[in-house]
């Protein structure tokens, strides 16, 4: 298990490497560079050249790209060319929120998503497994850009419910500041997060209903299940003790990789619902050239991603004593 | 299992709900009568830095002047007044001398001197610094500090625009020299507010300075200047109460939906800045001064300002803003007339010799691609518009959108034939033309050269009374709207829209907002 | 064919696919606009009898756009999913077939892609290469084509060990035709769902990176463009958004139907899942 663990923590090093090296290609061939954008289009051709070489841009790309990982090596991320902060803090505060909607959206993708497919699946043929067919269908096949514009449309601008845009605080110190007696700040932090949350999770929700349906129904075709009813044990003790244990094991790998799509489609949510978050800072930096601020998000992103792969694999493991790592 | 389940559904149902329904509880409008003295105010973009020298964004520009005191400030007409200099003398055309106010502090407390000016501007000349705007200050010599109280500007040579630049934050010279890179998200100023926090991407909060030498401002105590990228999401969320204040770049048709609202005081004035077309003379089909007139008889202006702009930006006729003391309304640009276009290019040689429906010449057809930026709706929409009518008319035209600093770079390169654009901040008629528009100049991108025109920029730069400036841009003015290396589509409105509990602000055409000083935030 | 007929996902989906294709196909005739007739002083019209699904922001007719607008989603979703799955089979294939330093390479450069924030990668490809459905086709292979290399690299791996595979080496049996007769039919099952599935995928996927500005250029009818317009007038005219996102939606509903259906006919126990 150990040695199982390491394997897949330094296979991750080559894998960095390589997205550092794609990126780092990538970015320096799109038209438009850094100093560009900082200067502006009033900008003369020795102002350029000077802030090249500010920058450090002036330089052979192997060089720089050599300075970079020679940097990284050591956990130096750089400094974002427009933000001038280092790119470790920038990110790590974006990564809170993200962290944050996106733990909400799968919160609430689990909270819909489950208790939908266990009824679905155990009143099989029903008109609630028909409703809740149709809803996996749309859910999984509504863009979330498309239900965050309806969305929007729909609390913030017709019914004015919900703030259109933006976070409140923070919701760890929302929820600090709840305690010492000022509700309203959790209030509005909770108001902020609804529909970003729930345009995000919604894709979630239809997968996991339809995962815990069809691994709920497996398991309800097995032997002992209809053996436990023969007994005369009732429908919703058998659900409970038996099968819904047993079935858990592809909701939980769903549950896991739904993780890592949420933190991909979070771009697109973050932009409609200007949520300060690392898909918009990406987006942001490939807009504004910001080369180390961009290729220190995507790092980020993927190392957060790679680890709750890692995790979702070992809780698998723990949960199914069969699975044996080598 | 059974209780993790029930327990999880029960406390996810529980907080969704709260969630949901938290707007019954407290409402937007409560939640304001609150807080009263804070005013929310909606932007497009974050602050790249609060270091004035090397600000880039209007957001830095607006928030810096918050933050800091420049020599000048510049009123709703644009015209410098005193700020941290109470008077200057301009002895002869290449000097200039200012008075400092005595008693001004900086936010940490220490006294504003003629170093802090010296060092503002000795570190903005500075090519290594890396000031955006550092070209706007090259005809500057030296800068010199006489006493504590007074400053010497030598010129180059005689720089008329100077003092409309002068409105630069100055910045106290030991705590910039500190911090370095630092000192733009740590900004100290003398100005009336100061920074108290500053979520990147997301808010920059600032509160009410008590030492100001103007005196603290009274009502608004707090500003919080929110960034919602979208123009539509910010119209939106002023609507819902979730901001006070919103300005341009807005989408015109919020503006028009929000001026007729009884909650919101919606001022719209004429901008600083126009939008244009930029013809690059140095490409083989547009370097023929008569084909470029074609074209500029196929923009359908009047269309596009009433119905894309929805009449919030104004039809220009020349490259003179209505604002400025060099304006006239007597200069024409070619005017939409598809009959004469054709004629013209008929005339230069482009008919549709092969039947194909797309004109040609000497074999080759008559191929236009016009480009402009991802980030401005408005403009995708001119461009595609414009795309339409020149395929009607036989030329073989294509669009080419892609972000900022790609289009920017191509335009830069001269890799470009039409690109759609704008200026913007033109105090000055020099700050308009130019750069641009002189053989050679720094952003005369599209290579156009005429000697009379060259001469005539010299001349507004250098004669010292304000007529004789006038007279030499209206001239070259009327050689470049008959020449066309520019068709000025535009004049750029701007617009602010705030609530009305907001009295005592005085809109600024720069979105200025230092008149929020003496503004108060009373009830409806 | 009773089986085929029973699953009823599958016949929805494939009743939706054939809807859009009709329409696609006949997109001329069904239409009684030019694609690209502007009228700006009938523009954001709401639905009418003459437009039944009111006008765009430059008068155009919204059901002409999104008519036509089938055409480049499908044709960039087909190109960009068939592209992805030949290759992604062919190398899952050959890594699994010969494996050793091959496979090892492959896996790792797998790896760096799968790391990816999916959208983050779509767009720089398309900044660098420009916008247009070609560029746009490139960005989405270099999104996809992973998936099948993984898919298809296990279960030939699974293959490759069983009895059949061994005899059929014994007997000498070229790799060539070891690789195509025996490993290629048995992946083909789960490729063709996935690819399905893909589709719907592929086709979100073009609208988001038109929706962000990175997709095609306009005049071309891209739906995500036209969501994108739509969302800015979403107070005066709703339709704008409505339209185009239903469109979408309902053609990703008819791929995501057909694949479970699909999946359900020739893995039903969902083994590959």
């Amino acid at each position: 298990m150990l040695s199982y663990v390491i394997r897949r923590v330094l296979l991750l090093i080559p894998m960095m490497l390589g997205i550092v090296v794609i990126l780092f290609g990538l970015m320096r061939l799109i038209p438009g560079d850094p100093a560009v954008v900082l200067l502006g289009q009033d900008a003369t051709p020795q102002a350029i050249a000077q802030m090249h070489h500010a920058l450090g841009l002036d330089r052979p790309l192997i060089v720089q790209l050599g300075i970079y990982i020679a940097h990284l090596a050591v956990g130096d991320l750089g400094r974002s060319i427009f933000q001038h902060d280092p790119v470790s803090q920038i990110v790590l505060v974006h990564l809170s929120a993200t962290v944050e909607l996106t733990v909400t959206a799968l919160f609430l993708a689990i909270v819909i998503g489950l208790p939908l497919g266990i009824v679905a699946a155990v009143r099989q043929g029903s008109v609630i497994d028909m409703a809740n067919m149709v809803f996996a269908q749309l859910g999984v096949s509504m863009p979330v850009f498309w239900l965050g514009i309806l969305l929007m449309f729909w609390f913030a601008v017709l019914l004015g419910w919900l703030p259109a845009f933006g976070r409140g605080a923070p919701l760890l110190q929302a929820i600090a500041a709840a305690l010492s007696g000022h509700p309203q700040v959790l209030v509005d932090s909770l108001r902020h997060l609804a529909m970003p949350a729930f345009a995000l999770g919604l894709n979630g929700a239809a997968f996991i209903s339809r995962i815990t349906r069809s691994s709920m129904l497996d398991v309800l075709h097995e032997d002992y299940i209809r053996t436990a009813l023969a007994k005369g044990l009732t429908g919703w003790k058998v659900v409970y003790h038996h099968t819904l244990r047993n079935a858990f094991l592809p909701i939980i790998s769903v549950i896991g990789l739904q993780f890592g799509t949420l933190l991909g489609g979070a771009v697109l949510t973050e932009t409609i619902f200007s949520w300060p978050g690392v898909g918009r800072l990406a987006v942001g930096a490939i807009s504004q050239r910001d080369y180390p601020l961009l290729q220190g998000t995507v790092l980020v992103i993927a190392l957060l991603f790679s680890l709750v792969n890692l995790a979702v694999d070992l809780l698998y493991a723990l949960i199914d004593p069969r699975i044996r790592f080598d | 299992m059974k209780r993790l389940v029930k327990l999880v559904a029960v406390l996810g149902l529980i907080a969704f709900i709260a969630g949901l329904t938290a707007g019954d509880w407290v409402t937007p409008a409560q939640a304001q009568q609150a807080e009263v003295s804070v005013l929310r105010v909606g932007t497009d973009v974050d602050a790249g830095t609060l270091d004035p020298r090397l600000e880039q964004d209007t957001t830095a520009y607006r928030v810096t002047n918050l933050i800091y005191d420049g020599l000048v400030q510049l009123d709703a007409k644009l015209q410098p007044q005193p700020d941290l200099a109470v008077s200057w003398k301009n002895p002869d055309p290449k000097t200039w001398i200012f008075q400092l106010r005595s008693g001004v502090k900086f936010q940490d407390g220490t006294p504003v001197t003629a170093e802090d000016v010296v060092y503002t501007f000795q570190t903005m000349l500075d090519p290594n610094f890396g000031a955006p705007h550092r070209g706007l200050y090259t005809p500057i010599e030296k800068v010199e500090a006489i006493d504590a109280h007074t400053v010497k500007f030598t010129l180059k040579q005689p720089y008329a625009p100077l003092l409309s630049y002068l409105d630069l934050g100055i910045v106290p010279k030991h705590v910039a020299e500190k911090e370095g890179q630092n000192f733009g998200s740590h900004p100290i100023g003398s100005g009336p507010f100061k920074l108290v926090r500053w979520d990147k991407a997301s808010k920059i909060v600032l509160e009410a300075n008590p030492d100001f030498w103007g005196g603290e401002p009274q009502f608004i105590k707090k500003i919080e200047v929110d960034v919602v990228p979208d123009n539509t999401a910010r119209a939106q969320a002023l609507e819902a109460g979730d901001l006070d204040l919103i300005q341009s770049p807005l989408s015109p048709q919020d503006v028009k939906r929000l001026a007729k609202d009884k909650r919101f005081t919606t001022v719209q004035m004429t901008g600083t800045g126009y939008t244009y077309l930029n013809f690059n003379t140095k490409d083989p089909i547009l370097s023929d001064v008569k084909v470029r007139q074609a074209l500029a008889m196929l923009v359908d202006q009047k269309t596009i300002v009433d119905q894309i702009y929805q009449g919030i930006d104004k039809a220009a006729t020349s490259i003179l803003l209505p604002g400025s003391w060099a304006y006239t309304d007597t200069i024409k640009q070619p005017s939409y007339d598809p009959q004469r276009a054709k004629a013209l290019l008929a005339q230069e040689g482009w008919k549709d010799t092969n039947g194909d429906g797309i004109l040609d010449k000497n074999g080759k057809k008559l191929s236009i691609v016009l480009s402009t930026h991802s980030e401005d709706p408005n403009r995708i929409q001119v461009v595609e518009y414009l795309q339409n009518i020149f395929k009607q008319n036989g030329i073989d035209s294509t669009v080419n959108i892609s972000d900022w600093p790609s289009f920017i770079a191509n335009v830069q390169d001269g890799k470009y034939q039409i690109a759609l654009l704008g200026w913007l901040n033109l105090v000055d008629p020099d700050r308009a033309m130019y750069n641009q528009l002189h053989t050679g100049g720094g952003f005369n991108w599209g290579g156009y050269s005429n000697p009379q025109v060259d001469q005539l920029l010299d001349k507004g730069r250098t004669a010292s009374s304000q007529d004789e400036r006038a007279k030499a841009y209206r001239e070259a003015a009327k050689i470049i709207a008959e020449e066309v290396p520019y068709y000025i589509l535009t004049y750029q409105g701007y617009q602010v829209i705030y609530t009305t509990a907001l009295k005592g602000f005085v809109p600024n055409s720069l979105g200025m907002l230092r008149s929020l000083v003496h503004a108060s935030l009373g009830g409806p | 064919m009773h089986r085929v007929l029973r699953n009823r996902s599958l016949v929805l989906g494939a009743l939706i696919i054939f809807a859009i294709l009709f329409v696609a196909v006949f997109a001329s005739w069904l239409v009684s606009f030019p694609l690209n007739e502007m009228n700006m002083a009938h523009r954001l019209a709401p639905p009418d009898s003459e437009h039944w699904m009111g006008t765009d922001n430059f008068g155009r007719d919204l059901w002409t756009r999104i008519a036509f607008g089938s055409r480049l989603s499908l044709l960039i979703a087909l190109s960009s999913v068939g592209v992805s799955a030949t290759l992604g089979t062919l190398i899952g294939l050959s890594v699994a077939y010969f494996g050793g330093w091959l496979d090892l390479l492959f896996m790792r450069v797998v790896d760096v892609f799968l790391g990816f924030p999916v959208i983050i990668l779509a767009l720089t490809l398309v900044a660098v290469l420009g916008s247009g459905p070609v560029n746009v086709t490139i960005a989405l292979i270099a999104v996809f084509w992973t998936q099948y290399v993984r898919v298809v690299r296990s279960i030939a791996l699974a293959e490759r060990e069983r009895d059949y595979v061994e005899a059929a080496r014994a007997i000498g049996a070229s790799s060539w035709r070891i690789l195509s007769h025996h490993l290629l039919p048995n992946s083909l099952g789960p490729v063709i769902v996935l690819a399905t599935l893909g589709l719907g995928t592929a086709i979100v996927a073009e609208s988001a990176l038109s929706f962000l500005g990175f997709g095609v250029q306009p005049p071309a009818p891209s739906w995500g463009w036209t969501l994108a317009y739509g969302m800015r007038y979403l107070r005066v005219d709703p339709y704008l958004s409505i339209f185009p996102g239903l469109a979408i939606m309902i053609t990703v509903l008819g791929f995501n139907l057909f694949g479970d259906g699909l999946r359900d006919l020739l893995d039903p126990r969902g083994i590959s899942r």
